[in-house]
């Protein structure tokens, strides 16, 4: 334990990494601010505080109330009035076989591809219909600023959130990696059994201060942004809002379906700790390259070498052969891919995604595989030649 | 000169070229190799096709009576090549179309059958070598000549605040410069391409010459220079191989990636001016293509050389190589930024620092204040250096 607190000791020692947070949450800042704003959608998080977030009668009979009541833009409650009026829910009588056709006609994939896509879409039938039965897109979310704040939320803010936490956690886990090697305290440390063991707190120090740089990080920049912007019950509405939607090439423009019922307080909080269970997967990684590669910007190099490999090769090889097809599909479990598909995760995913649930089984794939390869690195490391 | 060389070569070592060449093969495969394989789709083929027809007959402007003639004859052509498909194709009949009026009339409709569809997807179609999409390119082509003066400049004359634009746009008018022939898919294609191929130069230097100076502290090195005749100017040698670097780098990347976006057939346009009634972008210089890459190419270096200064002063001031990337990740983002405002759309209207400062040139004034900030960044250290307690 002591040594674990020397080691992180010596990892928040370092100013360029506080120096790289504060680049980082500036750039947050600027986000947010340039972004962020939507006075339409402040003015629907302020309103259902009275209102609540069901559409039902008594949704319209407290916003009418809300209107007469003045201090608030008429304008955009009249807006808000016309866009809640009338609504039905868009998942009674939904049907997800069209996506699943359309998926697999584009990809032109058949047999055994062909049938894991239309299994993975008659699976998601089923919690488009527990979602009728709830009336869960009866519910307010932002209205029709909802699509705008979502994708800024979820898509752009958190892209970079996890962007950054991701590159700060894996330059931790090399410093901390290589740190005897810049410091040329290596042959002293590593010279003995025990002195190998110092691998395990390291990596541990390092682990934590990664992610806690990463919730650090999401703490201070979701603070700003919900000090300048209203959510009221917001927070209570479902993602899979009637006024939320997607839209890819294939499938056209469709409603915003989850596997399981998320709040958008639910949904931040699963898109966070996704995020962080994806950092400590990257981190994992540069720990085992950091173990070889001893050069610490070398092996950064090679992460990123790795990673931009992962994504080039399932992008530019036909897909002529069941085996190449078979590998772009596992390749979309890997860390490198759900980080592309931030966006959609907790969803159905798109024509690249054949399996339910993709984000979870990718994840926790990954970080099995790179425990597993992380112990193997460690194993080989207790008995290598370091001269 | 000699130690000039030597440090070069710790700038080249094999390792450092094999992972610049794989950063730079990897960013080609993920964001410019969509630019190479170009036009891609309908219509965008039939529009760089029509547009280097254009240039083909009538050289580099299209005057009045050229475009009359042009596309009177384009248009009988094509109607009389699409009555000789409606003629010998039964899907034609089956849809009850026996004209190129009826065509027309059943493409309009917002409900057909089946039958309609299949025969308003044949003209569409490779069978009839996609002869409705080159009508449609004809029609592009008398839609901006016809609309150029109405719409296009009279909404930029609207939009303009500045005097020097308006006077500008006057004269784009009173000239009749929009008549050349520039088409806007082959620009939007060499800007986008551009871009990337900038932000890969200034990617390539960063990871290229960045660690020779923390390699170096990293293992004392320099304390050892230090005590030898060529002594503190050590630093100084180091700034000369890393801005030389920098400079063969540029040389080798657009030699390289020019060389591949060369076999497109954009280069046909080079001596047409950007500022055409098909291109939507007015720009506030009379510039031609052929011009425009010359001076982007000059702009690449000076980008180079500034990102190279800018490496060598954050490698001094970096502890380690982990440090050194922690103050390079930053860097490259507001050099990624830069190269955002200064190649999209550069020399026109449109570029988000002219809109912002009015100044005509800021784009490649941008590139020099870099290069000058970071010259004087780096001289100052030199200097700094000489006269540092190194106890």
């Amino acid at each position: 334990m002591v040594l674990y607190w020397f080691e992180l000791k010596k990892l928040l020692a370092s100013a360029a990494v506080w120096g790289f947070l504060a680049a980082c949450l500036l750039f947050n800042m600027i986000v947010v601010i340039v972004q962020g704003h939507d006075d339409y959608a402040d003015v629907v998080g302020a309103v259902s505080k009275e209102t609540g977030v069901v559409l039902d009668d008594a949704f319209h009979e407290r916003l009418l109330r809300a209107a007469s009541g003045g201090g608030l833009s008429a304008h955009q409650l009249e807006r808000l009035q016309h866009e809640t009026r009338g609504v039905t829910d868009v998942f009674d009588g939904y049907e997800t076989r069209t996506i699943a056709e359309r998926y697999v006609a584009a990809a032109g994939i058949t047999g055994w591809f062909a049938e894991a896509m239309r299994d993975k879409y008659a699976a998601l039938q089923k919690a488009v219909d527990a979602k009728a039965k709830r009336d869960e897109s009866l519910t307010l979310y932002f209205a029709g600023s909802t699509h705008a704040r979502h994708q800024f939320l979820f898509d752009t803010l958190t892209g970079w959130l996890i962007t950054e936490g991701a590159l700060v956690a894996v330059l931790l886990v090399l410093l901390s990696a290589g740190y005897e090697t810049i410091h040329r305290t290596g042959h002293v440390v590593y010279a003995t059994k025990t002195g190998r063991e110092v691998l395990r707190p390291k990596l541990a120090a390092a682990l934590t201060a990664g992610i806690g740089a990463y919730f650090v990080l999401a703490f201070a920049t979701f603070l700003v942004h919900l000090g300048l912007s209203e959510y009221g019950s917001v927070w209570n509405s479902s993602v899979s809002s009637l006024f939320n939607y997607r839209i890819d090439f294939v499938a056209g423009l469709r409603p915003f379906v989850t596997w399981h019922s998320f709040s958008v307080l639910t949904y931040g909080l699963a898109m966070i700790g996704a995020g962080a269970a994806l950092v400590l997967c990257f981190s994992l990684i540069a720990f085992g390259i950091g173990l070889f590669v001893r050069n610490g910007y070398l092996a950064f190099l090679v992460f990123l070498i790795a990673n931009a490999t992962a994504v080039v090769l399932p992008i530019q090889i036909p897909h002529a052969a069941e085996a190449v097809l078979a590998a772009k599909y596992a390749a979309m479990l890997l860390p490198v891919w759900l980080w592309l598909k931030h966006g959609i995760w907790f969803t159905d995913g798109d024509i690249d995604i054949i399996w339910p649930h993709f984000e979870t089984v990718g994840l926790c794939v990954s970080l099995a595989a790179a425990a597993a390869s992380r112990l193997l690195a460690a194993r080989h490391f207790r008995k290598r030649n370091l001269s | 000169m000699r130690l000039v060389f030597h440090e070069m070569k710790k700038i080249w070592n094999p390792g450092a070229i094999l992972v610049t060449a794989l950063v730079c093969t990897l960013f080609y495969w993920l964001f410019m190799s969509y630019f190479i394989d170009f036009p891609q789709g309908h219509p965008r083929i039939e529009e760089v096709a029509s547009s280097i027809e254009l240039l083909e007959r009538y050289g580099n402007t299209l005057e009045e009576h050229e475009y009359e003639a042009f596309v009177e004859e384009t248009r009988q052509t094509l109607i009389a090549e699409m009555e000789r498909h409606i003629d010998s194709l039964p899907v034609f009949a089956d849809a009850g179309i026996f004209s190129y009026e009826d065509y027309e009339r059943v493409r309009g409709k917002n409900v057909q059958t089946e039958a309609e569809r299949a025969a308003v997807w044949t003209l569409l179609g490779s069978e009839t070598g996609f002869v409705r999409f080159r009508m449609q390119a004809l029609e592009r082509i008398v839609n901006a000549h016809d609309g150029y003066l109405r719409y296009t400049l009279m909404h930029q004359l609207s939009q303009a605040s500045r005097q020097r634009d308006i006077d500008r746009l006057n004269a784009v008018m009173e000239t009749q410069e929009y008549r050349n022939i520039m088409d806007w898919n082959v620009y939007e294609n060499t800007v986008d391409y551009t871009f990337c191929l900038a932000v890969m130069s200034v990617l390539a230097v960063l990871v290229l010459v960045s660690p020779l100076v923390v390699n170096d502290r990293i293992r004392n090195v320099h304390l050892l220079q230090y005590a030898s005749k060529h002594g503190r100017n050590v630093l100084m040698t180091q700034l000369s191989a890393v801005l030389l670097s920098a400079f063969v780098l540029a040389t080798v990347l657009l030699l390289v990636f020019g060389a591949i976006y060369g076999t497109n057939g954009t280069w046909v346009f080079r001596n047409s001016g950007l500022t055409s009634f098909l291109n939507m972008i007015v720009f506030y210089g009379d510039i031609t293509y052929g011009q425009y890459i010359l001076i982007y190419v000059a702009m690449i270096y000076v980008l180079c050389l500034g990102t190279a200064a800018l490496a060598f002063v954050l490698a001094r001031f970096s502890r380690n190589l982990i440090a050194l990337i922690l103050n390079l990740l930053p860097a490259f983002a507001a050099l990624v930024a830069l190269c955002l405002f200064v190649f999209m759309h550069p020399f026109s209207m449109t570029n988000v620092l002219y809109r912002a400062t009015g100044i005509p040139g800021i784009e490649p004034a941008a590139c020099v204040l870099l290069l000058v900030v970071g010259l004087t960044a780096s001289f100052w250290l030199v200097r700094r250096e000489k006269g540092i307690d190194m106890a």
